[in-house]
């Protein structure tokens, strides 16, 4: 009961104070929950698609004359087959797909659409419920991924003009693919029914095949998979495993649980230095109270009990309410998880873990209430009772007398100086300014990066003005024979550079062969920024992308074993470079390709100055057509265009976060060295010191302090900011990030505005503090 | 003459928890002329700090008006009023109220800093010379917990003087020092008064009171009575004739 009124009475008192405090306890509780459950829903739900797609262990993806005799006589010899299939599909051209009402058709989609029938003995397609797929004739399942893309619906129409006649299907289903589910991954499968299937194929001929196997243990895949590469199976194509599948369907969602968890951290941090500049203030504050109840007999640790009571209540209120707020806001960060993998019944683990962790944050907070109140030990009754004070610890700094500032206003001077000399004080917005420039510069830099024409270099490619690209055809060598020949004929063309990739295969250290991709031609005209080394000359010299090079092991100088026709061929390692494309694995040679196993032709060109690109653009598009024709910047953006839509979500998210917790910290540690303060602000105003000279004094050390956090911050973020994010890049295969910065924006308007955000809070959060401050009553006290 | 200092019906008074208002000062009217030397003196609560601090400008009376050099001090913005006292006013406090995140000097040019009537090199020649002047000069680079009562007071002084005033207000300056320092304090002030500067104290000190040369008596949040004692002699001789004069008086008061 006494404790009950002692904590309404405390919260009256100081209602935004410990409002502030609360949210950031509830909030850092919220998210911390939110983003467990992520974890455990993402995870059981994974597990629950894959058990249901009985999704295949390994899947070699190929283009071209295919003997499936030879692939199930070679399956039948190995022990470690379970089962194998043979997708067949039909490679669409999205010129030739309309989707729902649009009238354009899919021509510029990135995705590469193919259209497949239910498979009988895995590797399922299901609905939204999670069932196996069964179509009748004119029906489609559409992957889940363009029901939101294309706001599609039950019902709608999916048009495939076969340029004979038109077929249409009605979409009585979307479906989820586990391999291809997600929007990253740049393949997908729309499924129709045998029968229209079999009358598709009479108007479009072009097969890929996904050739799957089910292992009779998944422990077992990486061993399969060199077996397979050293066999003379059909690969022409990219080989993966259920392992890529796992981190394609989880990367999305899982990036989210990470920040999700990141944040509650950051913010618990921010919570624990609030709480800690609270408590201490109010300790000063209560001194002499303190020192009457010590002076009276009441012990050390009762005193403690009773003001830890009301932040373990304060904790224990916020963490409930984030735990309970959590289990709405999980419906909202599970969407997508819903959407596209399904949800499992819940398992123990996802009610119990989030609980789990809302706990740990309220045990934070208790324990760091603990630890500050240690304090207590060091008010003597005494002391406590003459001086009123525990005594702030101040750094004395006699270069710091008012002699020195003369040259700056008198108030700026006592702010700047109030900071350098109570510099453990300000801790706590400094942080957290330092902390906010950190958030908002990151992703600004990042963001100007990945739309700089130059982030091309990231992609294993040097810049040109147009790209073209040829797909895999029964005709594509002619044609890319064809399209070589006229550009080297067009007068507009300044310079070119055909380029092939074809799967060569590679010996590994311990003797086990695996396919490598590697690109031919002459590097020289575009050139590429290399990580390290150069661009290989010579036929005997080969360069890795980042990712090859790490996982073979090999620097500069090394040697790389090809096995051409049965023959060994030693390369030497030239250069190392950054791709985020064809999952960063991927190298560059000048030897000869072999045309039986080329998987994509490129050429990239210059054009004279006098062209206009657009025009030639769409010359080109007709006379190569089915190529794809892009410019540098198109081709970027079609590339990452989906991260950079993230990205600039993520930056305003992020800025909007920034300027609200520097708003929030700053109102928070204003009205609280305002209440320290006030006997100081007493003494300054009796001398004759007016309201705004107060306030300019606090507007200083507030500027100043965010001057030093954004300096600070915009050091880190151009530092170790920068090698942070080609850390995580490099998991995609560019290791060394370069920010592109626009300085405009990052060291002009968002400074600003953040600077103009602080002081205006800080203007309004001080206002109502020093006006009450009455100078004759403190003075009399 | 015009009186420096003058309030006109001044009314203060206090709400407490319960709505209830506290009458703390009466439609009180005071005078104070140039070079004057006035202490006011009263039981607890009789409103003689709440005087101080209402006709000083450090706190807003409800009703009524005080005059400074014949300006309306309660129409004044918070600003303009805080001019006034920085420039007009000084203020010695019992418990000294020194900054103490600033050396003793620093403490003692503060006010001078803020004005900026004078060049800093001449503001800081002048509060040397006061500091001289009162006898704390060495203390200069000291922080404020290396002095004693004493020598804080005198520093408080200093600071009060720093900018020239033309009124030198005191809330029981002697109050939290021994009576040695008290009586060096007292000397220093009755010299400041010589000089010319206005002085207005608050006490209860019989001793105190009897340096001044008027003494007012507060009961109630009124001035009951006045007793005039004059100027006192250069040489203090008749100071206990001064202090058993006050005495009598005072005790005819009932106080």
């Amino acid at each position: 009961m006494i404790i009950g009124r002692m904590l309404r009475k405390d919260f009256l008192r100081k209602k935004l104070i410990t409002i502030v405090v609360f949210a950031f306890i509830f909030l850092s509780a919220l998210l911390v929950a939110s983003g467990t459950n992520l974890i455990v829903e993402l995870s059981n739900s994974l597990n629950a698609l894959f058990t249901r797609a009985n999704t295949p262990h390994f899947v070699q993806m190929h283009a071209g004359p295919l003997d499936q005799a030879e692939i199930d006589s070679w399956a039948a010899a190995n022990d470690m087959v379970a089962d194998q299939q043979t997708v067949k599909m039909i490679t669409m051209d999205g010129s030739n797909l309309y989707l729902g009402e649009s009238q354009n058709p899919e021509e510029n989609s990135i995705m590469d659409i193919s259209f497949v029938t239910q498979n009988e003995g895995f590797d399922f397609l299901l609905d939204l419920d999670n069932n196996i797929i069964q179509l009748s004739p004119g029906e489609i399942a559409v992957p889940v991924y363009y029901s939101q893309q294309r706001d599609l619906a039950i019902g709608d129409k999916v048009r495939v003009n076969t340029g004979a006649e038109d077929m249409v299907f009605a979409i009585t289903a979307f479906s989820r693919d586990s391999q291809m589910n997600p929007a990253i991954a740049s393949s997908k499968r729309f499924l129709i029914h045998e029968q229209d299937y079999a009358n598709l194929r009479e108007y479009i001929d072009e097969t890929e095949y996904l050739i799957e196997f089910l292992l009779v243990d998944d422990s077992q895949i990486s061993t399969f998979a060199s077996a397979y590469q050293a066999s003379d199976l059909p690969k022409i194509g990219p080989a993966v495993d259920q392992g890529l599948f796992r981190i394609l369907n989880t990367l999305s969602d899982g990036l989210v649980a990470g920040v999700v968890i990141l944040m509650s951290l950051l913010l618990i941090v921010i919570a624990i230095l609030s709480l800690r500049f609270t408590l201490l203030a109010t300790i000063e504050e209560d001194t002499r109270e303190i020192g009457v109840m010590k002076a009276i007999g009441i012990a050390r640790s009762d005193i403690r009990r009773i003001y830890l009571a009301k932040y373990v209540v304060m904790g224990a209120a916020a963490a409930l309410l984030g735990y309970l707020t959590s289990l709405l806001l999980n419906q909202v960060l599970s969407a997508n998880v819903l959407l596209y993998i399904g949800s499992a019944s819940k398992s123990v683990l996802q009610t119990a873990l989030p609980l789990v962790a809302a706990s740990s944050i309220f045990l934070i907070v208790t324990i760091s209430c603990v630890v500050i109140l240690r304090r207590f030990n060091r008010i003597s009754a005494v002391e406590a009772l003459r001086s009123g004070s525990v005594g702030e610890s101040m750094r004395s700094i006699p270069m710091l007398n008012l002699k020195r500032g003369r040259a700056l206003n008198i108030n700026a001077y006592l702010g700047v100086r109030d900071v350098l000399q109570r510099t453990r004080l300000y801790g706590l917005l400094a942080f957290v300014f330092f902390f906010c420039a950190v958030i908002i510069i990151i992703p600004i830099h990042f963001l100007t990066t990945i739309q700089s024409p130059t982030f091309i270099s990231y992609m294993g490619t040097g810049q040109s003005d147009i790209r073209i690209d040829l797909r895999q055809s029964e005709d594509v060598a002619d044609r890319f024979d064809s399209t070589v020949a006229y550009l080297t004929a067009d007068p507009d063309v300044a310079k070119l550079s055909p380029l092939v990739t074809s799967q060569f295969t590679i010996m590994q250290s311990d003797g086990t062969l695996e396919t490598l991709n590697i690109e031919t031609g002459d590097f020289s005209l575009f050139p590429l920024d290399y990580v390290k080394g150069t661009v290989p000359q010579q036929e005997n010299e080969i360069a890795l992308s980042f990712l090859n090079a790490g996982e073979m092991e090999k620097q500069i100088g090394d040697t790389v074993t090809l096995v051409i026709e049965g023959q060994e061929r030693e390369m030497v390692v030239s250069g190392i470079y950054q791709d985020i494309t064809n999952g960063g694995r991927t190298a560059k040679a000048t030897l000869p390709y072999n045309p039986q196993t080329v998987i994509w032709y490129t050429v990239n060109l210059n054009l004279a100055s006098d062209a206009n690109i657009e025009e030639k653009m769409l010359e080109y598009s007709q006379i190569f057509d089915p190529a794809r024709v892009t410019d540098t910047a198109s081709f970027v953006s079609q590339t990452v265009g989906n991260t950079v839509q993230q990205l600039k979500t993520v930056t305003v998210v992020t800025v909007v976060v920034g300027l609200a917790l520097s708003v929030l910290i700053t109102s928070l540690f204003m009205m609280m060295l305002i209440t320290k303060d006030t006997n100081q602000i007493a003494i300054m105003r009796s001398l004759g010191f007016s309201l705004r000279h107060i306030r300019t004094q606090y507007l200083t050390r507030a500027l100043f302090l965010l001057a030093f956090g954004i300096v600070l911050g915009t050091l880190f973020s151009n530092t170790l900011g920068q090698q942070l994010v080609s850390v995580v890049f490099s998991l995609q295969g560019a290791s060394r990030i370069r920010f592109v910065i626009d300085p405009l924006q990052a060291y002009g308007i968002y400074p600003l505005l953040l600077m103009f955000t602080v002081a205006v809070t800080t203007i309004l959060s001080t206002r109502s503090g020093i006006k009450e401050t009455n100078i004759a009553q403190m003075i009399m006290e | 003459m015009t009186a420096l200092l003058e309030s006109q019906q001044l009314c203060k008074s206090f709400v407490l928890g319960n709505d209830n208002e506290y009458t703390v000062l009466s439609d009180v009217d005071l005078t104070i002329e140039p070079g004057e030397f006035v202490s006011v003196m009263g039981p607890s609560g009789s409103g003689k700090s709440t005087l101080l601090y209402n006709i000083s400008g450090m706190d807003r009376a409800k009703s009524g008006r005080v005059l400074f050099n014949g300006q309306d001090i309660t129409a004044l913005s918070e600003e303009e009023l805080s001019k006034v006292r920085l420039t007009g006013m000084g203020f010695v406090f019992q418990h000294i109220h020194l900054l103490k995140n600033l050396s003793i000097f620093d403490n003692v040019v503060l006010p001078a800093y803020l004005a900026l009537e004078e060049s800093h090199d001449q503001i800081d020649q002048r509060a040397e010379a006061l500091m001289e002047q009162v006898g704390v000069a060495h203390l200069a680079g000291n922080d404020i917990t290396q002095a004693s009562g004493g020598q804080l007071q005198r520093v408080g002084i200093c600071r009060a003087l720093i900018n020239d005033p033309d009124i030198l207000f005191g809330d029981e300056p002697t109050g939290a020092l021994n009576s040695k320092a008290a009586g060096e304090i007292m000397d220093l002030l009755a010299e400041i008064n010589k000089s010319g500067t206005t002085i207005m104290l608050v006490t209860h000190d019989v001793r105190v009171a009897a340096r001044s040369e008027r003494v007012l008596f507060m009961l109630d949040g009124q001035i009951v009575s006045e007793k005039y004692l004059g100027k006192p002699s250069e040489n203090g001789t008749e100071r206990k004739e001064r202090e058993e004069s006050l005495s009598s008086w005072l005790t005819e008061l009932g106080f």
